[in-house]
């Protein structure tokens, strides 16, 4: 029995094709760029690359995403120094496209270190309107800033507020709570065969739950009427997910929402364990790595 | 002025200062409703004031810099590599000493200093980028 198999047996029950899925965990993952399209053009970036003997492939969701799946260190490249482009998974990027931010609106990214989706936000957003970054540790908050003026992000407004006190006289028309997790969609073995699982989370893994409702709920908290919110997580762990999304919809008037893009995913759990959850769960994403070659994330389209 | 971008390159942007530090925040009206906010920072830092003058940061030449008239230093890619390495090399030009812009194959790399014989590197330190 792999790894991989032991790690997440208990997700056997509901992970779909679990050999597959235990399979692509033992794979390298493909390189994803995002191109930074305040600076140049996807156009440009590919020809750089293939100028330099790599493969690249464009994304069939987003043209800014280009699939490099040769290219192992992609910060050391002169395009990185540019800010021609920021490393980011194809699943963490999918995220800020289903938040979808319109340029000239207020949003609010309220756990947004390192800020790869704040950067994504403010290109969709072509850096007009405001976005307010949130990030209440001070190293990854010095990471975010780096790496928005990296990029050359000019609507970001960044603040240090506990994400669950998070002022609650200011409301914005969509959020993202992208909420600190286990982390495990990021367990992968490396080219060598060694396995990388990094785990964000600050607090212990128990308390986790816990935070992340209280995140979610803020997020809620200040939408203004008509909003949207997203809440994302790079774990499977239905007590990060499902149960979390299920505390909001008790305690807050809040409606899931389908979310449409075509690209493969599997829906929200409607039990686990013991645990029955709404109907309405069905809509959320749950993306594994064998159906996107990516990390493994989950995602919540949520409106008030 | 010293790198000839037309003013109406800025408009669209709020310049704030904050600190030691001049950014470009995009024009919004929102910014009424952010006032009750504690923010740690605003926008694109783009001057940094350093004793009696001001420095270009290497995120602003990035950002605005295709827009420059004056003072665009191109450089081979030997004399990238040779700045990289070892943050300066002599080289004589005739122009005032001062920030420069600095730029490769028609790329914007970022911020240097001139002074008469010699070209300072202010860009980021990047110890692993292969050119």
């Amino acid at each position: 029995m792999s790894t991989c198999t032991t790690v997440f047996a208990s997700y056997a029950a509901f992970i779909p094709d679990f050999p597959a899925f235990c399979a692509a965990l033992q794979t390298p993952r493909s390189c994803c760029l995002r191109v930074n399209t305040l600076r140049t053009t996807p156009e440009v970036v590919r020809a750089l690359l293939v100028s330099q003997g790599y493969s690249v492939t464009p994304s069939p969701i987003a043209d800014e995403l280009l699939l490099v799946p040769n290219l192992m260190h992609p910060g050391r490249l002169r395009e990185a120094i540019l800010g021609y482009y920021h490393p980011q998974a194809f699943t963490s990027a999918l995220v800020s496209r289903i938040v979808a931010p319109q340029p000239g609106e207020l949003v609010c990214d309220l756990c947004a270190a390192p800020g790869s989706k704040t950067s994504h936000m403010a290109q969709l957003m072509d850096n007009q309107g405001v976005i307010v970054a949130n990030e209440p540790v001070h190293p990854r908050l010095a990471m975010l800033e780096y790496n928005l003026k990296h990029l050359g992000i000019s609507n970001v407004v960044t603040t240090r507020y506990s994400g669950q006190n998070f002022p609650l006289r200011c409301k914005f028309m969509r959020v993202l709570v992208d909420a600190p997790c286990s982390g495990e969609g990021n367990y992968r073995c490396d080219m060598q065969g060694r396995v990388q699982h990094v785990r964000h989370a600050t607090s212990a893994p128990d308390d986790l739950p816990r935070l992340q409702k209280q995140l979610l709920i803020r997020g809620f908290d200040i939408l203004a009427p008509g909003g949207s919110l997203i809440y994302a997580t790079c774990t499977y762990n239905p007590a990060e997910n499902e149960a979390v999304v299920q505390g909001l919809l008790e305690q807050r008037p809040a409606t899931l929402q389908p979310i449409t893009l075509p690209v493969p995913h599997s829906p929200g759990l409607l039990q686990w364990k013991e645990y029955t959850y709404d109907a309405r769960m069905q809509h959320c994403w749950r993306l594994y790595p064998h159906q996107t070659d990516s990390v493994g994330f989950f995602v919540a389209s949520i409106r008030a | 002025m010293r790198f000839g971008i037309p003013l109406i390159t800025f408009d669209g942007f709020c310049l704030l200062l904050r600190h030691k530090t001049y950014s470009l925040l995009s024009a919004t009206s929102h910014i009424g409703r952010l006032t009750g906010l504690q923010v740690n920072s605003v926008g694109l830092p783009v001057l940094r004031s350093i004793r009696h003058h001001l420095k270009p940061t290497t995120a602003a030449l990035q950002y605005f810099g295709t827009e420059a008239r004056r003072h665009v230093l191109d450089l081979s890619e030997i004399q990238v590599v040779t700045l990289l390495r070892d943050r300066e090399q002599l080289l004589h030009l005739d122009i005032q000493p001062g920030y420069v812009i600095l730029r490769h194959a028609g790329h914007i790399l970022g911020c240097g200093l001139y002074t008469p014989g010699r070209l300072r590197s202010q860009l980021p330190r990047h110890p692993a980028v292969s050119f």
